[in-house]
């Protein structure tokens, strides 16, 4: 199985590729449709979020796994990606991680403050499940 | 004056962008750009008690600013204009001037689940009893609704002249009239409508109106609040500091507007606004509304040809605003996708939460126009959210 620091850097690359706002729109709303519905389940609700997002978080056997919901389609992608890049990834793994991601992001929705945020949140959500 | 000549004294439509976010804020018209820039490079000196000839030349400007203000909203005297950072501190400040004058046991404020939360939330903060009256399933605001709430212990009626949600206007006599013979004071929300129509404080009797410089192609931090002087005599000041006090140790406060402007108030913004308002007034406002209505028709007209698209924006007795949702995209990401393309609008719950609730909605797209837009706009709009819902039916399958 691949790293998450490689799993990262192949969508960086792709996204990197995708030279576009409209390219990249595109590859996020692939993503979203590319997974079934996730949990709608309040408990999972990040709160804050300027569209509605489910996220649910858990661990097995020192491993980190996800879910992922949201009413955005392009912010689901985005999930689905940062999902992609932890799925599966052991906590030493996650704690020796940095999450470079955002810095190729051109859809200029994704990147306003309330929807960063939401992405710390989540991103602390991981980290805190990946502690012994 | 022509499309292009409007264009050009309008410097943010240079850009090679699609603007339909008027109603959050408008550009900054030239004149207001220039004069902004004039003051803070030839004339940036305080007012009052300078005694120098820069700070008397401010003092004429800010009077004259006044006084245009006045004018645009047809108030009785210059002392009833009140400067602010804008309109949300203007109805916060009435708020709290009248919960720091006023008994609120057992007395109520009536006000709309149309309104911005900016006429909603300060209301709500009160130790008062809030009645709300409720909207139609479309939105619609039923005047009815509004009356059956005054009573003999409302203390006010805050209401909006226009939503920033549907565009509609709201007809305020009967309202006035039936809030003014309970005894209540009546405060208008004109945030909206004074960039579409000519406010007259007088001929509606509202005992006080607010709206910003940002909508009508001023600058952003200024505002107005305009009270009846009889009324605001009355009220405490909210706000303590400099160049409001008569006498500090005996608390009193100097006449009107100064006792509600404590502080160095926003001189340039208030020159930048006096500036966009001489503006409006050479394009007439009446010439402006009718530009505007024949490019809303236009609008609906063309949005009409998406299906799954539902509209909560009205053709008739409304200003140029669209607000709606699509099927099986939410707003967001409708206005996310409409930016790829540089095409301004915005999308959400728009400020207007209890409205959302009504109309059993996350968030709506709202497209705000201005005279400056054009038809090819909206054409490129329309092909756009074709476009959108091309591609959304390829992504689904």
């Amino acid at each position: 199985m691949e790293t998450l620091k490689i799993r990262q850097e192949k969508i960086i690359k792709e996204l990197d590729s995708l030279d576009t706002e409209l390219k990249q729109f595109d590859f996020f709303f692939n993503k979203a449709f590319s997974v079934g519905e996730g949990p709608r389940i309040d408990k999972y609700l990040i709160e804050g979020c300027v569209s509605k997002a489910w996220v649910r978080v858990w661990s097995e056997k020192n491993k980190v796994y996800l879910e992922v919901e949201s009413d955005s389609l392009i912010f689901k992608g985005l999930l689905v990606v940062i999902k992609e890049i932890y799925e599966g990834s052991s906590f030493v793994e996650v704690n020796n991680s940095e999450f470079l991601l955002m810095r190729s992001v051109k859809v200029v929705g994704l990147l306003d403050e309330h929807r960063r945020e939401s992405i710390e949140k989540i991103l602390k959500m991981i980290i805190d499940e990946a502690k012994f | 004056m022509n499309l292009e000549e409007l264009k050009d004294n309008l410097p943010l439509l240079k850009q090679e962008i699609t603007y339909f976010d008027n109603a959050a804020t408008s550009p900054t018209c030239k004149v207001c750009i220039d004069l902004t820039s004039d003051y803070y490079q030839n004339d940036c000196f305080n007012i009052h008690r300078g005694g120098y000839k820069g700070s008397l030349k401010s003092e004429r400007r800010i009077d004259e600013g006044r006084a245009l203000v006045k004018d645009f909203i047809n108030a009785e005297s210059k002392k009833e204009i009140i400067f602010t950072s804008g309109a949300t501190e203007s109805l916060n400040l009435i708020a709290t001037s009248l919960f720091s004058s006023m008994d609120f046991q057992g007395k109520n404020i009536v006000t709309t689940e149309l309104e911005h939360h900016s006429n909603f939330i300060p209301w709500v903060m009160g130790k008062v009893e809030v009645r709300v009256a409720p909207c139609e399933k479309d939105g619609k605001l039923k005047i009815k609704k509004v009356l059956d709430l005054i009573d003999g212990n409302t203390v006010l009626v805050a209401i909006t002249a226009c939503s920033n949600v549907t565009g509609d206007f709201i007809p305020l006599k009967e309202i006035v009239e039936k809030a003014h013979i309970k005894g209540a004071f009546l405060i208008v929300d004109a945030s909206q409508y004074v960039a579409h129509k000519k406010m007259d404080v007088q001929k509606i009797d509202c005992d006080f109106a607010v709206f910003s410089g940002h909508k009508i192609y001023g600058p952003t931090g200024i505002g107005v609040l305009y009270g009846k002087a009889e009324i605001m005599d009355s009220l405490n000041p909210p706000k303590f500091g400099g160049d409001m006090v008569l006498n500090v140790t005996k608390q009193e406060w100097l006449n009107l507007p100064s006792r509600f402007e404590a502080g160095t108030l926003n001189l340039a913004g208030i020159i930048g606004l006096a500036g966009a308002i001489q503006w409006l007034n050479k394009l007439s406002l009446k010439n402006l509304e009718e530009r505007e209505r024949y490019l809303k028709a236009y609008l609906f007209n063309k949005l009409s040809e998406i299906k799954g698209l539902t509209l909560f924006s009205r053709k008739e007795n409304s200003a140029p605003i669209a607000s709606f949702s699509m099927e099986d995209i939410n707003s967001n990401d409708i206005a996310m996708f409409l930016a790829t393309k540089e095409i301004y609008v915005r999308s959400g719950n728009l400020c207007a939460q209890p409205l959302l609730s009504r109309i059993n909605k996350e968030g709506l797209v709202r497209i705000s126009l201005s005279f400056f837009n054009t038809e090819e706009e909206i054409d490129f709009l329309i092909s756009s959210l074709k476009q959108l819902k091309e591609r959304l039916g390829k992504w689904k399958h």
